[in-house]
């Protein structure tokens, strides 16, 4: 059978050529050449009316295995080439890696919110929960009901801005303590975060608008020792158990016993040094039993309710907590400072 | 207030502390009088000693200098140029050593002077600061201090004068009135330390020959004993003014005042000695004393010449119908002490407190007597006050003291008992202190005790007018006892109850500050309060405002503002934020994103408005290596709010884009804001005449919300997940160019088949008067997947409205 001999020699050459292509593509066109609708042996196939009825079977069979074959070759083929191509194409993409990603704006909170994040998280898994006042305040919930009556002397020591007569720019957070008396009913644990103002000048130290938070606790029975015990465990918390902390007795009109509160000074590990004015201590903020006059103004007798209320000052938290050395930096709102409270 | 621990040595034994202040200091502070700070005036007489003159030539090489050789510390002789003449040999001199630091950061060294070595320097009062501060009348002549013989040569200074001293200064609460003198402190060192107090000298007059009274002299008449409980006078006549001897006015500028004249020195001294205020006035001044109210408009020229208009408020003393002091405030020029007093009125009295801080507060005269005054002093001491100031003036500048004296004090005080069992303490304290030390520290008080069974009924002193509780009396104990002896309970929280809820507000801004820093952005902390002219430019438009519900009513000043910058409530946060960005740009921080939660304020019907806000503002554009397209700021900041609607669940939110117009954004470039169908602010891009004005070269957004709307819902819920996926259509219109483009997507929505589908701006390509826009349809397949007969259908309905509607065509 001549056609036969036509078909296996061109099954060889087609073996050679798919084997010797170096290229997909030129393995492709071999397959064209030899396989295509118009390719060698499909037209060599087209011959075969002309053979015998008996033959064609047999030759079908013969152009079917060829078929097979060089089909199983074409694919392994590929696969060996695609393999190579690839590798090679791979040299080719070099990526000059060392360049920045494009740029993302990090963000980052007010070092105040974030100091006052950080007091509410110590707080609020013992039970307390945040309430807010207004900044203006008349002068009864800044200061009468807070058992500072009129011309007081310790009206002297809050400088205050007044809006009017009867009405003034509070001068600390403790008037929450009267609103939240006022509208809920005790047992108590809340704290209550927000600027206060004093018409203090501008100064590395000083700022007319400052933040604090407040404290109430009150239940039936209340002692100096629940309060001091919370504040001591607050401080640790904050700056790290190693520190210690120091009651000092004081004075405020809305707590009797009074105290202020101070941690030994983080920066020279109370060894005293120009922050802590060589002291040793650093003072954080007031603090003391709710005195009875306070309950009776939130009309709540002081014969069933006792309780403790502090303050802390934002501000000066904040100061020691991220080494900040001027207070006015707090309010310029300038990114350069800004930009270095983006870690969480 | 400052104290001076030689002085306090007067009435209890103090010295141990001279060379341990920080020791005192301790002691003081726990006990709640706070030592700010401790000084010893005697440092700044280092390397200042006693000489002796040995010899005493004329310089060789000038005529008005001498050269002395001088003996100091270990019979050590230094030779010394010196230009005063009052010296001679065998003077016991003042010898400032090189080191020696003089008034005026003048420094002594070793120098030679016309050729001849002189090591050191002979000084005068002047040159040591002595004399600068007192007010002598007689001109003495320049020269150099002469010590008496008995001075020990090569002493130190301040030794050999006694200058050793340590200043307290002691920051007394304003409960602590008690403790504003040096007796008052020395009574508490004295509980303190449980050491007793000396007696102090008691007044003595010399016998007088005249004798004068004070009564038959003068009319005293005190017209209302609530407002002046308690009032004397004394005359003493025949005084000699003159300055003090300088005991008095070392003692007196230890403590930060300065020496006037003999008798308004005794004044001075007694007041900080004892703690009662008093005022000498010239008797041949005045005919008559009385203590009453102030004639409204009526003019009073106060000791320091300020003229003051009087309200009638004030408690005054008055001759006649003329007001010659405000009560415990300031005394009048016209009957001052003067050098040419010979006859002095002494007053000591107590004034009511509210009355004299009322009238110190009117005027600003914070008075050192005003001070003690408004706290509260010890009336019980006012007599014996007076009588001690009159026996110290008789002694220094001579005169006679009148026999009698007016004491007006028809109720004397009388403390009221305060009852406390020891389970009181116990249960306040969280301790219990043992029952005898709590009467040994009641009794170190000076208070009176009495027990009957369980029951302590304690009486406070005169001059310790702060104790009326049992409350007081606990922190009396702790404070005696130590506040360490309080023992630490458990952290205490909410126990037993229903944990309560956060405040909302608050919840709500902190949210939203965290997801705009996770959103990259900055937050701002603004002051409340800001310039009213600088915030007018952007309030100019009152109505545009009110209808992008950004409305306020009057505006709020501060009545006492630092200074006209800082003097309006803010009503609106968008200027503090230009201004921040103003900072940022001088500062070279060429592109920013920032946000601030504040409230801002405003009147409204007579009350006080506080609304809650969000301000942002996004500037510049970061550059670098694959920032290709410039995006309008005004973009970043509507897809950051965008983000932020998301995270809150805000939904139903609408863009305005035809809001009212405001003068700092520009017309052209701005958005409402509406929620739920309510104005909910507005973005935009600053205006350019203001970016002009402030040479703004940037690109700017700003933007401001109400707080009170951006709340979203609590409620997240979800859908299932389609079987079939969506089918993607894209169409471009030729839109004129002032057809927001936004309309046509509104439009489109409301066209689309399904809820769930949805259609979103692809490309834009700007011709000359049109825009192609590019918009990408989304449709969901139902229960099978889409025919391409229903897709065209679809689409050709679509195209067909926005085209008739808008007047568009496909392209």
């Amino acid at each position: 059978m001549e056609i036969k001999k036509k078909l296996q020699s061109l099954h060889e050459l087609a073996k050679k050529a798919y084997s010797s292509s170096d290229s997909s593509q030129a393995l492709y066109s071999e397959k064209v050449k030899y396989m295509g609708k118009k390719g060698e042996i499909s037209r060599l196939m087209g011959e075969m009316k002309n053979l015998s009825p008996e033959e064609r079977p047999l030759l079908g069979k013969v152009f079917n295995q060829i078929q097979k074959d060089l089909d199983d070759l074409y694919l392994k083929k590929q696969e060996e080439l695609k393999i190579k191509e690839v590798s090679h194409l791979i040299e080719k993409e070099t990526l000059d890696v060392s360049l920045p990603g494009p740029h993302k704006s990090r963000g980052a909170l007010h070092p105040i919110s974030k100091t006052i994040d950080r007091i509410v998280n110590i707080f609020s898994p013992l039970g307390y929960t945040v309430r807010t006042g207004p900044f203006i305040e008349s002068d009864w919930y800044n200061f009468e009901a807070l058992n500072i009556p009129p011309f007081h002397p310790s009206r002297d020591e809050q400088d205050t801005f007044y809006i009017n007569k009867s009405h003034v720019l509070r001068t600390h957070t403790s008037p929450v303590q009267i609103h939240v008396l006022e509208r809920e009913k005790p047992p108590l644990a809340v704290l209550a975060p927000g600027a206060a103002f004093r018409s203090d000048d501008m100064d590395a130290s000083h700022s007319p608008m400052f933040h604090q938070v407040e404290g109430l606790f009150v239940d039936k029975k209340v002692s100096l020792a629940d309060l001091k015990g919370l504040l001591s465990y607050f401080l640790k918390k904050l700056f790290g158990s190693h520190v210690k902390v120091r009651f000092r007795p004081s004075f405020f009109p809305f707590t009797e016993p009074s105290a202020e509160y101070d941690v030994s000074c983080v920066f020279c590990k109370g060894k005293g040094c120009s922050f802590c004015k060589q002291s040793g201590w650093i003072e954080v903020g007031g603090c003391g039993l709710v005195h009875p006059k306070v309950f009776e103004s939130a009309k709540l007798s002081p014969d069933l309710w006792q309780g403790f209320a502090f303050g802390l000052g934002v501000e000066r938290l904040a100061i020691i907590l991220y080494g900040i050395p001027d207070i006015r930096l707090f309010y310029q709102n300038d990114l350069r400072f800004l930009k270095q409270f983006e870690a969480l | 207030m400052k104290f001076s621990l030689q002085w306090l040595n007067d009435f209890v034994e103090v010295s141990d502390f001279l060379d341990a202040p920080q020791k005192l200091s301790l002691i003081l502070t726990q006990a709640g009088l706070e030592v700010e700070e401790t000084e010893n005036p005697s440092l700044q007489f280092q390397n200042i000693i006693v000489g002796q003159i040995k010899t005493l030539k004329k310089h060789p090489n000038a005529d008005r200098l001498s050269l002395c050789e001088v003996e100091g510390e270990e019979g050590r002789i230094r030779q010394i140029v010196c230009g005063a003449t009052n010296q001679k040999e065998g003077d016991k001199v003042v010898l400032a050593l090189p080191g020696a630091v003089l008034p005026g950061d003048f420094k002594i060294k070793t120098s030679k002077i016309r050729g001849e070595e002189s090591c050191g320097m002979l000084v005068s009062s002047k040159e040591l600061g002595l004399e600068e501060s007192s007010n002598s009348n007689e001109k003495k002549e320049e020269g150099i201090i002469i010590l008496p013989s008995k001075a020990v040569t090569g002493r130190s200074y301040s030794e050999e004068m006694g200058f050793d001293d340590v200043i307290f200064d002691v920051n007394v609460t304003p409960n602590r009135s008690d403790c504003l003198s040096h007796l008052g402190l020395a009574r508490e060192i004295g509980c303190l330390l449980n050491r007793p107090l000396k007696k102090p000298p008691s007044p003595s007059f010399e016998k007088s020959k005249a004798t004068t009274s004070v009564k038959k002299n003068f009319n005293l008449k005190v017209h209302d004993m609530t407002f002046c409980p308690r009032y004397c006078g004394r005359l003493i006549e025949g005084v000699t003014i003159a300055s003090s001897p300088l005991w008095l006015k070392k003692r007196l500028e230890s403590v930060g005042f300065k020496s006037i004249n003999n008798v308004v020195d005794v004044t001075n001294y007694i007041l900080m000695e004892l703690g009662q205020p008093l005022h000498g006035f010239d008797r041949d001044k005045i005919r008559s004393v009385s203590v009453d109210n102030s004639l409204k408009g009526e003019k009073f020229t106060a000791l320091d010449g300020e003229v003051l208009t009087l309200t009638g408020e004030e408690l005054t003393i008055r001759d006649g119908k003329k007001a010659i002091a405000l009560a415990g405030v300031i005394g009048g020029e016209s009957t001052a002490i003067s050098p040419d007093t010979k006859n002095v009125f002494i007053e000591a009295a107590f004034f009511l407190p509210e009355k004299v801080r009322r009238t110190a507060r009117h005027f600003g005269l914070e008075t050192e007597s005003a001070y003690r005054f408004s706290r509260g002093i010890d009336e019980s001491l006012v007599l014996e006050a007076m009588k001690r100031a009159c026996s110290l003036i008789q002694k220094i500048a001579g005169g006679e003291v009148s026999q009698d004296f007016f004491d007006e004090y028809p109720k004397p005080f009388s403390p009221s008992p305060i009852s406390i069992q020891m389970k009181d303490l116990e249960e306040r304290l969280g301790y219990k202190p043992e029952a005898s030390s709590f009467v040994k520290w009641m009794k170190g008080l000076n208070c009176e005790v009495r027990e009957e069974k369980d029951v302590f009924t304690i009486t406070p002193p005169s001059f310790r007018r702060d104790l009326t509780l049992k409350e007081d009396l606990m922190e009396e104990t702790a404070r005696l006892e130590g506040y360490h002896k309080v023992p630490l309970s458990p952290p205490r929280g909410l126990s037993g109850s229903e944990p309560l809820e956060f405040d909302n507000t608050y919840k709500q801004k902190e949210k939203i500050n965290h997801v705009m820093e996770s959103e990259g952005w900055y937050q701002l902390l603004n002051y409340s309060f800001g310039e009213e002219k600088f915030y007018e430019e952007f309030l100019k438009e009152k109505e545009s405002l009110h209808s992008l519900g950004l409305g306020f009513g009057e505006k709020v000043l501060l009545q006492n503002p630092l200074s006209s910058q800082l003097a309006l409530m803010k009503p609106l946060l968008a200027p503090d934020i230009f201004k921040t960005l103003t900072h940022n740009l001088r500062h070279n921080n060429k592109s920013g994103e920032v946000f601030e939660t504040a409230p801002v304020f405003f009147k409204e019907e007579e009350s006080f408005k506080q609304k809650e806000r969000l301000g942002l503002a996004c500037w510049g554009q970061w550059e670098d290596l694959w920032s290709e397209k410039k995006i309008p700021n005004l973009f970043r900041l509507k897809s950051a709010l965008e983000f932020l609607f998301s995270k809150m669940n805000i939904k139903g939110y609408v863009w305005d884009f035809a809001p009212p117009s405001l003068s700092f954004i520009h017309p052209e470039q701005m958005l409402g804001l509406k929620i739920q169908g309510k104005a909910a602010g507005f973005i935009g891009t600053l205006h350019p005449t203001l970016k002009l004005k402030y040479k703004i070269p940037l690109d700017v957004a700003l933007g401001e919300m109400p707080l009170d709307l951006l709340k979203g819902s609590a409620s997240l819920k979800t859908k299932p997940l389609p079987e079939l996926l969506p089918v993607e259509r894209d169409l471009t219109f030729l839109l004129p160019t002032d057809l927001p483009a936004g309309k046509i997507v509104e439009e489109i929505k409301k066209l689309l088949p399904s809820s769930s589908d949805s259609v979103q701006i692809i490309a834009l390509y700007k011709k000359e008067k049109e825009r192609a826009v590019s918009f990408r349809l989304s449709l969901n397949p139902k229960e099978k997947p889409w025919t391409d007969k229903e897709l065209l259908k679809i689409q050709d309905h679509i195209v067909k409205k926005i085209t008739t509607k808008f007047s568009v065509s496909l392209k």
